[in-house]
């Protein structure tokens, strides 16, 4: 049986928005990340399960026990906030020991767990400052210690890494997937980033307009995307071939030789290679070259060759 | 379960509002339907010239306060806005004073400062001259917070693309400050419309407002039915100007506290400005110094001593330290009832994500329903009050009434920065979110939402003066009270206590929560 389960969850918004049918399964111990683009509903979904929001139809279960309409603070669900909502008034301590007070452990206890969760993901230094006075990856982890502490069954991640940037958020996503590991966390992780939705994942799903469209494992996904949405939202090129819907990656294909032609639109280097921008038949399409010196002119038509076309359903 | 809750929440205050301003008002109006026509401003007789002369006096007299507090706060506002100095924050507090001050305190520091008998405290131009005192600091505070918190950015950007300072000023940094100016006009005009205090005081009837005659129709004349009408147009009438400022509101909100914008102090214009706003405060000091001054260098200060003596319980029926402990009561139970209900409303819209605007009418229809009606109907629908010697309870549901568009507005203002996930966080935390995060998030807007309401139901006295019988009265009261039975002195004597408690009040507000201030 699946720790956690979703049966047929619908919720409409105002604005005519809806979460669709979603069917979702996921095992104890096991990473989920939902991923898919800026408004497609994973947030949403996200706050029906941890029960900021009641779903129309359907229902959630955790571990068997039904919780669809169970109030917030009774689901044992954690949520790292794409804002981290760190309390602004309580010290990195307070914060992390503020879910802890329904938790029926003896004070010492309590502090002890504070302080191992502190100590674990590396800022027990902190613990006596303000969520002003950290720094935005220091605040991740405090946000991450603050989740965990009460220990919850079921840890949900909408976006935690969106605030920070990209050179900090490579370190902290490997440090967060090994933290919810080695800590046995079940998890759905939510984000519009594949690259980093697919290096968190031991499975993930794809949402777009509020329907759960596929899951599976990562490389699956990725590698054999199911339709053009999918393609399109793990950054392939979509081109029509013989009247066929074909996709391929921006770096899986030969230039300078092979039948398909293309018109260059610009061209710039970006340090490990070269991005061209290219239309074939209307379309836009963007490819790799590894070497800045052959890159094509604007305006110029070249060749190319597919290495690794995947026909679109 | 937990929806019904906070949309019970939501509910309060125009329930609130409802049981003590609005069915009180209809039920008067029906009580006297048979003499409220439409025809009644046409009509030829006696009550339709009453009508129409108070119609015209509300006009007249709202037009020019609007248009002189305009000319005079719309400079005081850009002065401010615009441009930082050395002592900037106290040239601030004194020119925005006089708007934080009881309408009574105001009106007799207008008549101590110039005798009673100039034509800046008599007459239509004394009225034009105390609305324009009052409200022109209103405009220039809404006005400078305006200006205070643009985007230097967009100026910035205009002035790369070649813009002069007019064509700045035209289309990238004088339009907010103009349309807070606009909403202090709409404000002004609404408040000297439904003029009280001056036209009593300082006016006579020849120059009573709607409110005016309504307050004397009822106690000097007794004419009910005609008392009603006028009510009845005056509510009307206000609707206009609060649906104005409603949707003023919703199309530029200034945020409390957004941003922190300072030019430099250099150039013409500033000095100009510089020197218009000492004239302000030398003529602010001169006028609220007078009211003191009075009652301290006649007869060397006596009437202080005689304040607390039996003197005033013989004339008017309670002691003054019996006036201040009905002041303090008022004030602590109207700010607690007001306080709770605005914290429920807010609450209440934040947890069920409403956010909409539109519902921003229901903390401004008080301001429809003018303090005398206001006070005069909450009489007729509760009058088991004066049988039971529960006139204090009516003083105070009147007084929260009053208070509800400023505190709601304050506590607002204060709520806007939390993000609602904090409140979210704690609820999942097993944490309550509004006690243990929002509230000490927003202490600040709290505690100044606290002491305007302290300030404001101390100040207030056209309703309590209408309501209040002798046990009840306050300090506001007890200083007309004390002119009526013509002891001037001792009258000077309490109103400078009143100022002395108003500007402790507004220092605190200051202190507190000074982004809060220009929150209207």
């Amino acid at each position: 049986m699946p720790f956690v389960e979703i049966r047929a969850l619908n919720k409409r918004y105002r604005g005519g928005f809806e979460l669709h049918d979603i069917n979702l399964s996921i095992e104890k111990g096991e990473i989920f990340t939902l991923m898919g683009p800026s408004g497609s509903g994973k947030t949403s979904l996200l706050r029906n399960i941890c029960g900021l929001e009641t779903p129309d139809a359907g229902s959630i279960l955790i571990d068997g026990r039904e919780i669809t309409h169970l109030d917030t603070s009774k689901r044992g669900i954690g949520l790292v906030f794409q804002d981290l909502a760190l309390f602004p008034h309580m010290t990195v301590y307070e914060n992390i020991a503020f879910g802890l007070r329904s938790v029926k452990m003896e004070e010492k206890a309590k502090r002890g767990r504070v302080m191992e969760l502190a100590e674990r993901l590396g800022i027990s230094e902190l613990i006596e400052r303000y969520p002003g006075q950290i720094s935005g990856g220091q605040g991740q982890r405090v946000a991450l210690a603050r989740t965990v502490a009460p220990f919850p069954s079921l840890l949900l991640l909408d976006e935690p890494l969106s605030s920070l940037d990209e050179q900090l958020r490579a370190g902290v996503r490997s440090f967060m997937k090994s933290f919810v590991k080695q800590m046995g966390l079940t998890a759905i992780y939510v984000t519009h980033d594949h690259r980093e939705g697919l290096f968190m994942a031991d499975r993930a799903g794809l949402i777009f307009d509020g329907t759960l469209s596929i899951s599976g494992r990562p490389d699956e996904l990725f590698l054999k995307p199911a339709d053009e949405k999918s393609a399109a939202f793990f950054g392939y090129n979509i081109i029509e071939m013989d009247g066929h819907r074909v996709a391929f990656l921006p770096g899986e294909c030969e230039i300078g030789r092979g039948d398909m032609s293309a018109r260059v639109i610009s061209t710039g280097f970006e340090g490990e290679m070269t991005r061209v921008y290219a239309q074939v038949d209307g379309r836009e399409i963007h490819l790799f070259i590894p070497n800045h010196r052959n890159a094509p002119r604007n305006g110029e038509t070249i060749k190319f060759d597919l290495l690794r076309p995947v026909m679109l359903r | 379960m937990k929806k019904a809750f906070w949309l019970f929440g939501m509910a309060l205050p125009l329930l609130f509002v409802s049981a003590f301003a609005i069915i009180p008002l209809f039920q008067l109006l029906y009580l006297n339907r048979s003499a409220i026509t439409i025809l009644l401003p046409f009509s030829t007789g006696p009550s339709g010239i009453v009508l129409r002369r108070a119609i015209f006096n509300s006009l007249e007299q709202a037009a020019l306060g609007t248009v002189f507090s305009l000319m005079f706060g719309l400079p005081l506002g850009l002065f401010l806005g615009l441009h930082e100095f050395r002592g900037k924050r106290l040239v601030r507090s004194i020119v925005i004073l006089p708007f934080f001050l009881p309408s009574i305190v105001v009106v007799l520091a207008f008549i101590d400062a110039f005798g009673g008998s100039s034509p800046l405290d008599s007459g239509l131009t004394g009225i034009t001259a105390v609305n324009t005192f009052f409200n022109a600091p209103l405009i220039a505070l809404l006005s400078s917070a305006a200006l205070e918190s643009r985007d230097p950015s967009l100026d910035e950007a205009a002035m790369t693309l070649g813009a002069g300072r007019w064509a700045r000023f035209a289309h990238i940094w004088g339009r907010e400050p103009l349309w807070a100016a606009g909403g202090g006009a709409v404000l002004t005009f609404l408040y000297s419309f439904s003029g009280f205090t001056a036209p009593l005081i300082i006016g006579g009837p020849q120059y009573f407002t709607l409110e005016a005659w309504i307050y004397y129709l009822v106690r000097t004349v007794g004419d009910i039915p005609l008392a009603a009408s006028l009510g009845a147009f005056e509510a009307l009438a206000l609707l206009i100007p609060v649906l104005a400022y409603t949707l003023l509101l919703q199309r530029h909100r200034v945020p409390a506290g957004a941003g922190n914008v300072h030019g430099e102090f250099s150039g013409p214009f500033a000095i100009a400005g510089l020197l218009f706003a000492v004239l302000w405060i030398v003529f602010d000091i001169y006028v609220l110094s007078s009211v003191v001054t009075g009652a301290l260098l006649m007869h060397h200060g006596i009437y202080f001593l005689k304040l607390f003596s039996g003197t005033v319980f013989r004339a008017i029926g309670i002691s003054t330290v019996g006036a201040v402990l009905n002041s303090l009561f008022y004030g602590f139970m109207s700010t607690i009832i007001v306080c709770a209900i605005g914290l429920a409303w807010i609450t209440g819209r934040r947890r069920l994500g409403l956010a909409a605007r539109s519902l921003d009418f229901i903390q401004y229809v008080p301001l429809v329903i003018s303090a005398v009606i206001l006070a005069f109907s909450l009489s007729i629908a509760y009058s088991f009050a004066y049988s039971s010697n529960l006139v204090w309870m009516l003083i105070i549901l009147s007084q929260s009434v009053i208070a509800i568009p400023v505190i709601f507005r304050v506590l607002e203002a204060g709520f806007m920065p939390v993000p609602s996930s904090l409140a979210e966080a704690a609820t999942m935390l097993g944490g309550n979110a509004l006690f243990e995060v929002e509230l000490p998030l927003i202490a600040g807007a709290f505690a100044t939402a606290v002491v305007f309401g302290f300030a404001m139901s101390a100040g207030e006295f056209t309703s309590t003066n209408f309501l209040a019988t002798p046990a009840f009265i306050p300090l506001s009261v007890e200083i007309y009270d004390l002119r009526d039975a013509r002891l001037f002195g001792i009258s000077n004597a309490a109103a400078s206590l009143l100022l002395i408690i108003s500007v402790v009040s507004f220092y605190l507000i200051q202190r507190i929560g000074e982004k809060f201030v220009a929150v209207r």
